[in-house]
């Protein structure tokens, strides 16, 4: 993990302080990204808020106390988000009927707003179809941009075993939606 | 960089540069434009990056943004330091009392002195006035 500096280091200090300016600007910055990540490792719009929400009950807390210099307040977050999201994976396989509903199918396409939308649908359910952990390193790689080393520290594991993990999940992705190629590649 | 490498790199990070680990970038992006088979290996990488990137995006609504921001600490009420206003008004009145009651404590010892002497004058001038009566 790199020890650079920390570019919320200042933003938490005044935040911890309560300071209004602070707070608002720290919801704008972090809570797409807390929203996002929860979404892609979750599937279930209500579940992210949910867990986005939750995230920022425990910045709350921890804000007034953070000591710089320990990690990057962006990872941490990264982490409590990520607890979060496994806590209800786990729900979910210990109560079989809470699995992510089928959402109702739109009948046939005839336009292109709709086509994307299934599209993405498909590419959504093909993520979800993925191993946790699998998608744990398509998710912080791809959609929160974290770098290798970032990626890897926070999911505890070495660079080369976060690269299988993302070579073996972009391939069962592709292999999963191998009959939309033709639909993909018109967005590349 | 080699040909190897360059395609588990690309299998792993997909086929933008900008995502490709920094301290190898430099070298697949001199392999890529040197070596033919480099761009081959990227089609499959695109197909994948394509739909990744058609996954459903959520925005953050007004409600949720509120939800959280209700949450937020509250600005804390500044301790009052010793120069701070309260102090200084506390401190003025105090000193101000001070001074009213070094005046009147000094006043009253000089009202006191006064009618000492007073009573001394009259003390003396009762004395010489008995003694005038006694000479006569």
């Amino acid at each position: 993990m790199s020890k650079a500096a920390d570019p919320d280091e200042e933003l938490i200090g005044r935040v911890g302080r309560g300071d209004p300016a602070a707070v608002q600007a720290l919801v704008a910055r972090k809570l797409p990204r807390m929203l996002s990540l929860a979404r892609r490792m979750l599937g279930d719009p209500a579940e992210a808020e949910d867990v986005a929400q939750e995230v920022f009950l425990r910045v709350w807390k921890q804000a007034p106390r953070w000591k710089p210099g320990a990690a990057r307040f962006d990872t941490w977050m990264h982490r409590v988000a990520l607890n979060l999201c496994y806590d209800r994976l786990r729900a979910r396989r210990e109560v079989p009927t809470a699995e992510v509903p089928d959402r109702p199918d739109p009948g046939p396409a005839p336009d292109r707003a709709l086509e994307t939308a299934q599209l993405g649908d498909r590419v959504e359910r093909a993520l979800q179809a993925l191993s946790d952990r699998q998608r744990e390193a398509i998710v912080l790689c791809w959609w929160q941009e974290l770098s290798n080393k970032e990626a890897a520290a926070l999911m505890e594991i070495s660079v080369d075993a976060l690269e299988s993990l993302l070579s073996r999940g972009r391939r069962a992705l592709r292999v999963e939606l191998a009959d939309m190629a033709p639909a993909t590649a018109k967005g590349a | 960089m080699n040909a190897e490498r360059f395609e588990a790199m690309v299998a792993a990070y997909g086929a933008e540069p900008r995502r490709w680990p920094e301290e190898e970038r430099a070298a697949a992006l001199a392999f890529l434009n040197a070596d033919p088979v480099a761009e081959r290996l990227l089609f499959e990488a695109r197909m994948t990056d394509a739909a990744l990137s058609a996954a459903p995006s959520q925005v953050a609504g007004a409600a949720l943004r509120d939800r959280v921001l209700a949450a937020a600490p509250q600005p804390r009420p500044e301790r009052a330091a010793w120069w701070s206003k309260p102090f200084l008004s506390w401190g003025a009145g105090l000193a101000a009392a001070s001074v009213a009651g070094v005046v009147a404590g000094s006043l009253y010892i000089q009202a006191g002195a006064a009618d000492l002497a007073a009573d001394e004058v009259l003390a003396a001038a009762g004395e010489t006035y008995e003694l005038s009566e006694d000479a006569a």
